[in-house]
């Protein structure tokens, strides 16, 4: 059997830097461990230059087990990029926290859980990607050496665990209905039966319902507040960018290229569930008053939009769905990062503990502004020009409905994200200490920050490789 | 009564499912948490008997199936222990396994 | 007694179904009309009556797509069982029958005490590396044909798990507390 190796360098690289830097950090003295992270960071920035060069191949390795196309190597920037940015973000937190370099290790590890996953060219390769990027974040949820830290681990692991066997289910009543695992010729079979059969349907019930739960689609997400305010906030920050996007990559996969037969099925499931979704994480975001919680429900809704661009089955609503990826990736993470060196100074998450961030300390508060604002679909942010092309890729296909349920939330949703703002800038603060920014968090703030402004003026360079990888999606 | 007695892919299919359930059951329902655990565990056998049924009964010649069951096995193994170690970290913390008293985090 | 209902809707489920055999749904929507005299049921009738004759093309291909009708059956039994369970069992709790079983002596103190905790540790190790050996059945059975791109590949497999071992051993997992 002939294989073509360099077609994985991308993720043997990256896994080879976790090895080295697992036994680098066994050898070297504890005090001087930190010293990792920014290798770390260099190395991942040294993946992601090489990784433009993977464009254009477009080939499946293995008998179609594994796919390399411009879809899965526009993720895998994604996921490069929010790693590196998280990891820089975080350097100080994780010394705060007595944490070790295993906690970098175990990022990397997630993060090239979800770059196998969004490759995956049949269902074997999806699931043992998918439990790679799951086990690690439990591990990662559970770090903190606080109650609250375990028993967000120990909840996202029943919960994810849970997920991850209903998912099983129905990939195995898939593979028993088509008899193949490969994900491209499941059409091609699903073709050859006459009639539908009902064994599918449930399988793809089941399948949605895995997925949902790692999108924190509306009647699985009872774990994501909790999740997201337990777990130290820089694995939050990761959870809700990269998992989030790599479990949106593999949906598409799985939905718009083995089950396309299905559509009248699962188009109606799923419409219900995005405005289901956008209402209620919306409406329930408006009550919370810590801030990891908010931008839970808040990422919630944010999923209710990106998964319109499933829904309208074409290479439009594809290029959305990651165009409108990234632009969610930066602002969520930048918004993290205000959170998280916010509470390495005050030990608290609490809205009201952001009082007069503006005087202490100018650059978190327009940054974390911006992030609301692009967040919410504010017109010269990016998020602006995301849900701009999710609603149009929709808007011709009968969901004009979706669409107008879609603008009443980003309005509700600019409410909250004001109120934020409100206290940031106008309510006086307790405490007047400045607060300081490390130069590591201070590089992922500006970074983020640039983008999303850049991005929502010119949106030219994103959107033409969100088209390749749209297209690549639906042709291959 | 022939369709009774010959053991074909439906029987796997019919104990299959009835695991899968009982083990949602567990999860859903158990207090303790490693009873929920031993849950999660029923729930992924099930889609092992299932996986290996398939492919018995549909592509014998390839081994698709059994491989993935057997991928379903040692990842079903790194999870328990992930969630072991969690139980452990936790119940030095609180003196509690019940999964009731995990209530530090609400809505 | 209307009779626009084709009484032999279940009479496909009976070849491939071994709860259902053939005629069975007839006798027992007849008795229970029979014994109730409640058409309230009929109703459900017709709409099982109409799901399946969509799909009974689907199902005369694929026989075993009555799988659909398993999952219902497996929500259902473990109901029954629990329940049923509930309703044989009498129930009688008694302050010596609540107590922890230990060797019939009477438990003294909590019964989560901290019991070596370092068993446990060999345990977990234990149970990651023990399970990870069932690959290597499979690559056992097909070495010689795999060749040197089988050792090949089982070396970065085991060198990745002996880094792994080796982070433990290092960070004192092994260490006897």
């Amino acid at each position: 059997m002939e294989i073509n190796f360099s077609l994985f360098s991308i993720e043997i690289a990256t896994a080879l830097l976790a090895v080295i830097i697992l036994i680098i950090g066994l050898m070297i003295p504890k005090q001087s461990r930190h010293i990792l992270g920014y290798i770390i960071a260099l190395g991942l920035v040294v993946i992601f230059g090489f990784s433009f060069r993977f464009y254009g191949l477009n080939t499946a390795v293995i008998d179609k087990m594994y796919l390399v196309d411009d879809f899965s190597v526009f993720f895998k920037q994604l996921f490069l990029v929010a790693a590196i940015l998280v990891i820089l973000a975080s350097i100080r937190y994780v010394n705060k926290m007595n944490g070790n370099f295993e906690f970098y290790v175990i990022t990397i590890v997630a993060a090239l859980g979800m770059m196998v996953l969004v490759s995956a060219g049949d269902m074997l390769t999806l699931y043992v990607a998918l439990e790679t990027m799951a086990i690690s974040f439990y591990i990662l949820a559970g770090y903190k050496t606080d109650p609250k830290s375990a028993e967000a681990g120990m909840k996202y692991l029943i919960l994810g665990a849970l997920s991850s066997g209903i998912l099983l289910y129905g990939l195995s009543l898939i593979y028993g209905m088509t008899g193949t695992v490969i994900i491209t010729e499941i059409a091609a079979k699903i073709g050859l039966l006459s009639g539908y059969s009902p064994a599918l349907v449930v399988g793809l019930v089941f399948v949605l319902a895995g997925l949902g739960f790692k999108i924190s689609l509306i009647p699985f997400q009872m774990w994501t507040p909790d999740v997201y305010e337990g777990a130290p906030t820089p694995v939050t920050a990761f959870l809700a960018t990269g998992s989030k996007a790599a479990s949106f990559a593999v949906l598409a996969r799985l939905l718009l290229i083995a089950l396309p037969a299905y559509s009248r099925q699962w188009q109606l499931l799923v419409a219900v569930l995005a405005a289901l979704t956008m209402i209620i994480g919306n409406l329930a975001a408006i009550p919370q008053t810590n801030m990891k919680r908010m931008l839970a429900y808040s990422s919630i809704g944010q999923a209710g939009y990106m998964i319109t661009g499933i829904l309208a089955m074409n290479q439009a609503g594809v290029s959305a769905l990651s165009f409108y990826s990234v632009i969610y990736v930066l602002a969520t993470v930048g918004a993290f990062t205000v959170v998280m060196t916010c509470s390495t100074q005050t030990d608290s998450d609490e809205i009201t503990d952001y009082a007069g961030l503006a005087q202490r300390s100018p650059l978190m508060a327009a940054a974390l502004t911006i992030f609301l604002l692009s967040m919410a679909g504010i017109p010269p942010l990016a998020g602006f020009t995301g849900k701009l092309y999710l609603f149009k890729s929709i808007v011709n296909q009968g969901y004009l409905w979706l669409v107008i349920v879609g603008l009443v939330m980003s309005m509700v949703s600019v409410y909250y994200y004001l109120k934020v703002a409100k206290v940031m800038y106008m309510n006086d603060p307790v405490d007047k200490t400045p607060i300081t920014i490390p130069a590591e968090a201070k590089i992922t703030l500006l970074l983020t920050m640039i983008a999303t402004i850049f991005f929502g003026i010119y949106a030219q360079p994103l959107s033409v490789l969100a088209h390749i990888a749209g297209k690549a999606l639906l042709t291959f | 009564m022939t369709a009774i007695m010959n053991i074909g892919l439906n029987h796997f299919l019919v104990l299959s499912g009835t695991l899968f359930f009982i083990g949602l059951f567990a999860v859903l329902s158990k207090k303790n948490v490693i009873a929920v655990l031993m849950g999660l565990e029923v729930m992924l056998s099930s889609v092992n008997i299932n996986l290996i049924a398939f492919n018995r009964y549909t592509s014998p010649e390839i081994l698709t199936g059994n491989v993935f069951a057997i991928f379903v096995i040692a990842l079903a193994a790194a999870e328990v222990a992930v969630g072991l170690a969690l139980i452990v970290a936790i119940y030095r913390q609180r003196k509690t396994a019940e999964v009731q008293d995990y209530d530090l985090l609400k809505w | 007694m209307t009779t626009w209902v084709d009484w032999n809707i279940f009479a496909y489920w009976s070849d491939y179904d071994i709860f259902w055999p053939a005629g069975c749904g007839r006798i027992f929507f007849q008795g229970f009309l029979y014994l109730t005299n409640n058409y309230t049921i009929l109703v459900f009738y017709v709409i099982i009556h109409k799901i399946l004759s969509i799909e009974r093309e689907g199902i005369m291909l694929f026989r075993y797509t009555g799988i659909a009708v398993i999952l219902v059956w497996g929500i259902v039994f473990p109901v029954i069982l629990l329940r049923l369970q509930k309703m044989i069992s009498p129930h009688n709790p008694t302050r010596a029958k609540t107590l922890t079983y230990e060797c019939g002596l009477d438990t003294q103190g909590d019964t989560w005490i901290r019991f070596k905790i370092s068993y446990f540790m060999y345990a977990l190790i234990f149970v990651v590396f023990d399970v990870e050996t069932v690959f290597l059945y499979p690559w056992a059975v097909l070495f010689q044909k795999l060749g040197l791109f089988g050792i090949i590949e089982m070396i970065i497999f085991m060198a990745i798990l002996i880094v792994g071992f080796a982070y433990a051993w290092k960070e004192g997992a092994l260490q006897w507390m």
